[in-house]
């Protein structure tokens, strides 16, 4: 099969998960004892027909199952709605903070792995020594550290403390933003910024980049040590590696060659199934350092019962959970040549 | 002197496991120390009226916001509340979350599980796609949502929310365990002998499948944490008053540029606790895995 | 001290009382205990012995590619060309491994990196042991893949190692092996893993190789008919010694140590009038942790005598060029 009806076909087939994952938001959301239209029109205060108003534009009258067929048949159309709490179309609303949870995201796998992977194939092939205790450590203290946690903490001593970087609060400084032409084309600052040439955007970007990005990677450069680590372990001992040696290859090569390459299958899969953990984790990365992204929007519209605004947001993380999975298996059949679309 | 070398040779092979086992431990003292974190956190859970110095919800005005000192070692909060005594009181919230999640989470994936694993077929396929769909939704804000839809905010909601996002991930651990061990020779055999298949699979299958499943656990009481220390820091989880870690983190937010204790002690608490389960379950997990008894 | 002189013929490979060591949670294994034999150029020389008796750790402390920890070398010396492979630092024996001395392994299946081209790993051996560039490398391992006799090479050569058979990775290992015409060639087993239509193939391939290019083979094998088609001459090994020593055709008519013959009961012989019984080697071998005292295979010993319990005896040379390590033939 070739990559394009893979691609397609897994789609297709991730449509009935994404469906059955707004099934359950739906009703889990739904069921709450509040009016959210009482809340959506201002609370106590609001003018009884104002909140009927609301009812009725909302379907809040009719029953649960129907209200989801309702929201089906809009989403079929490509229609989430608008949010009765900012009057904005959902799918603006996404456009808007979308890009900033995906920039530091894709930041924070970028560091995991540059952190992660070195210090997974230091403590294999240190095995037992002073190293890779360390880095035992250092990862199971990834497993275990509340990331909400470690946000203040850097926050105060980074910055409070030692001065290092810019205020947190935000994705760039505003007076750098406002006072001059910036143009977004992806709103992803330090892409749009490179695009324009603008370099002092793009470190201003990259500097209120550095804390979320490393608290959010932490807990996933530990994993990605450890499942390198393991792997690692198993690969060396296979009879390739020997051989690999036996033909006069330097360690180096080795190593860096034909055990890491081999390693990085069990890896790549296990980096795939942590980024539901790393989405959570931006959620509470986003309300520690107000970073305007997608997962600070879900918190916001949970306390506010916005259900087309949750919907729409429930609907975009199993998309890109989806796509994520789907990228994963691309990259599992590059490096593994044994395995075939199927 | 006969009796004792027959038993000797009889026991031979599961001594050797034993010795082993013992040996591994030895040689891993992150293991020991996990176990021992544990040990002392469920023992000042048990004891935390005995320890703790003040009552932890009773307020003090005139003592806002102390730096640590003897009457206070981790300080005081905005309210004048005794750090100290929080988290101690604290810990008994945590575990009770931990236990009671992975307890139920575990009781319903092994029931579940079980039941994929053994009879396969649509009930199997329909279970799948069932996990599939809640591991496509980071389960914060799964957990989130139903917290929010439960309107009331105490430990109990956050139990029942993190249980709910939480089963999945057993049914699959036990599906695949019981997958390998349903074509093994012993379960065969007990089929042939005309075993029921209740008696199979909590007799021969389950048993088996305890290992893995034991390291699952552990390292889930510690992911468990950390996930209810999650809910409560944004707002879903304890209420107002409860001396919960990641709500005292919250709450000490405000005020942390003028009083680091009050979101550090908390922190380092969660840290801690979920570092003893990690450090546990990752030694048990060396210790059981036959791939690494080699 | 044993010493095994082999006269005035020049010597390749001179192992000289070699001791190696493992060691486990459960205690010291004394897995190599004194063996020293020598090959010489353009000879073919087997070490046959059951599984566990030192053949392979052997053949691996040659190349020094005994895990360490746990194993460990604890004396003798390994000679080639005069020169102590076990006092060179690690960097020179990049020197030697691949490009004086090469070794295969006994499971063609797992000897290449699945997720390589053969080509890849072929040419990346050759350029990193001869300096040559790429396209002189991916001449020669074109030659090489032509002269195992891969089939339309130039393809094979783009191909992954899965996408070939059991016979024909052996094939492309062995190319590889040689592409640096190496003067010693280590085979560990290297037919064992195959149908026994391609271990004939196999093995007459590296005869022919062999005879072509001039290299020495040491050969580690269980299968007497492997020898029996291979080598020049044979030392057999029990638990971490060399029990007998000698040319090929000799060892297969005397049989002197108690154990080759109990070896070559143990094999089924055919064309030789009547079928002779299949006979087993009572007993089992033994734990190296704790070996027995004295001769290592006294306590399966048909014919053990009081001295074999206390005293390990000495290789005694019974006729020219072919010792003996037994207490039966002092």
């Amino acid at each position: 099969m070739d990559l394009k009806s893979y691609i397609a076909r897994r789609l297709l087939l991730a449509i009935p998960t994404i469906l059955g994952v707004t099934l359950i938001v739906f009703f889990i959301s739904h069921v709450v004892p509040a009016d959210p239209a009482l809340v959506w029109a201002g609370g106590a205060r609001a003018r009884p027909e104002q909140v009927e108003q609301i009812r009725q534009l909302y379907h809040l009258n009719e029953p649960i199952w129907k209200q989801y067929v309702i929201f089906l048949s809009d989403l079929v159309r490509g229609d989430l709605g608008i949010s009765p709490v900012t009057g904005r179309p959902v799918i603006e609303d996404i456009k808007t903070y979308f890009p900033a949870t995906l920039e530091l995201t894709i930041f924070a796998i970028a560091l995991a792995i540059l952190i992660g992977i070195p210090l997974g194939v230091l403590s294999a092939i240190k095995k037992d020594s002073p190293v890779d205790h360390s880095t035992r450590i250092f990862a199971l203290s990834g497993y275990s550290m509340p990331i909400f946690w470690l946000g203040l903490i850097l926050q105060l001593v980074v910055y409070y403390y030692l001065g290092l970087v810019p205020d947190p609060g935000g994705r760039v400084n505003t007076q750098v933003y406002i006072s001059s032409e910036f143009k977004t084309y992806t709103n992803m600052y330090l892409i749009d910024s490179l695009i324009q040439g603008r370099f002092d955007v793009f470190f201003d970007a990259l500097q209120h980049l550095i804390l979320p990005g490393f608290t959010l990677a932490y807990a996933t450069a530990a994993i990605i040590a450890r499942m390198t680590r393991s792997s690692m372990l198993e690969v060396i001992r296979q009879d390739y590696i020997e051989f690999a040696r036996a033909r006069g290859l330097p360690e180096r090569v080795v190593i860096y060659k034909h055990a890491l390459r081999n390693a990085m299958i069990p890896t790549v899969t296990v980096v795939g199934l942590s980024f539901g953990g790393l989405l959570a984790g931006a959620v509470l990365t986003e309300t520690v350092f107000y970073w305007p992204g997608i997962g600070r929007y879900m918190v916001g519209t949970i306390n506010t019962l916005d259900f087309p605004a949750l919907m729409g947001g429930t609907i975009l993380i199993a998309l890109v959970f989806v796509i994520v999975n789907l990228l994963v298996d691309i990259l599992y059949a590059i490096i593994d040549p044994r395995i075939r679309y199927g | 002197m006969e009796r004792v070398t027959d038993f000797k040779e009889k026991h031979d092979a599961k001594i050797k496991e034993i010795k082993y086992s013992l040996f591994l431990v030895r040689n891993s003292p992150l293991t020991i120390l996990g176990a021992l974190i544990i040990l002392i956190l469920i023992l000042v859970a048990v004891f935390a009226p005995y320890i703790a110095p003040y009552d932890p919800e009773k307020t003090n005005i005139l003592a806002r916001l102390k730096p640590p000192s003897k009457d206070h070692p981790f300080g005081t909060d905005d309210l004048g509340r005794d750090i100290f005594s929080r988290v101690i009181w604290g810990s008994r919230i945590s575990l009770q979350i931990g236990f009671t999640v992975v307890f139920f989470a575990t009781a319903i994936g092994t029931v579940l599980g079980l039941i994929a694993g053994y009879f396969r077929g649509w009930i199997d396929e329909i279970l799948m796609r069932i996990t599939d769909m809640f591991f496509a939704i980071p389960s914060l804000i799964l957990a989130m949502a139903i917290s929010a839809a439960l309107q009331t905010r105490s430990i109990y909601t956050t139990m029942l929310a993190v249980t709910f996002v939480w089963w999945p991930a057993y049914v699959r651990i036990v599906r695949s365990s019981v997958l390998s061990l349903v074509e093994s020779q012993f379960v065969e055999a007990a089929r042939s002998l005309g075993a029921s298949n209740r008696r199979i699979m909590f007799k021969h299958i389950l048993p088996n499948s305890l290992a893995p499943l034991l390291v699952q656990m552990t390292l889930d009481l510690g992911a468990v944490i950390l996930v209810a220390a999650g809910l409560s820091f944004i707002g879903f989880g304890a209420g107002p008053n409860t001396p919960e870690w990641g709500r005292m983190v919250a709450e000490g937010r405000n005020y942390m540029t003028t009083a680091w204790w009050t979101i550090t002690f908390p922190g380092l608490a969660i840290f801690i606790t979920v570092l003893g389960f990690n450090l546990l379950g990752d030694g048990l997990r060396d210790i059981l895995d036959p791939r690494l008894r080699r | 001290m044993d010493t095994v002189s082999t006269g005035d013929i020049e010597k390749l490979l001179r192992v000289n009382e070699l001791y190696i060591n493992f060691y486990t949670y459960e205690g010291v294994v004394k897995a190599i205990d004194g063996v020293s034999f020598d090959i010489h150029p353009n000879e073919t020389f087997a070490l046959v012995g059951e599984t566990g008796c030192g053949k392979s750790v052997t053949a691996r402390a040659i190349l020094r590619l005994i895990p360490t920890p746990p194993g460990k070398i604890e004396g003798g010396e390994i000679l080639f060309n005069g020169v102590d492979l076990l006092k060179i630092p690690e960097k020179e024996m990049l020197e030697y491994r691949g490009k004086k001395i090469s070794m295969i392994f006994q499971e063609p299946m797992t000897s290449l990196n699945p997720v390589f081209t053969v080509g890849d790993q072929l040419v990346e051996t050759i350029a990193l042991n001869q300096k040559v560039s790429k396209e002189e490398a991916y001449n020669i391992a074109l030659k090489m893949l032509e002269r195992v006799r891969i089939p339309d090479a130039e393809n094979a050569m783009t191909k992954y190692p899965h996408e070939f058979s059991g016979g024909q990775r052996q094939r492309i290992v062995i190319a590889m092996a040689l592409s640096c015409n190496p003067s010693l060639l280590i085979a560990d087993e290297p037919t064992t893993a195959l149908d026994v239509t391609v271990q004939a193939q196999i093995i007459n391939l590296m005869n022919e190789l062999q005879k072509n290019m001039g290299t020495s083979i040491l050969l580690i094998t269980h299968d007497l008919g492997v020898v029996a088609e291979m080598s020049d001459r044979v030392a057999v090994m029990y638990a971490g010694n060399i029990v007998e020593l000698g040319t090929t055709s000799v060892i297969f008519e005397k049989r002197y140590h108690p154990y080759t013959q109990g070896l070559f009961n143990a094999i089924p012989v055919f064309g030789k009038g009547k079928q002779t019984r299949l006979e087993e080697i009572p007993g089992s071998v033994p734990n190296l942790l704790y070996p027995p005292p004295g001769c290592r295979f006294h306590p399966r010993c048909p014919h053990v005598m009081d001295i074999c319990r206390k005293e390990k005896p000495e290789l005694i040379e019974l006729e020219p060029g072919h010792y003996v390590r037994c207490h039966l033939y002092r």
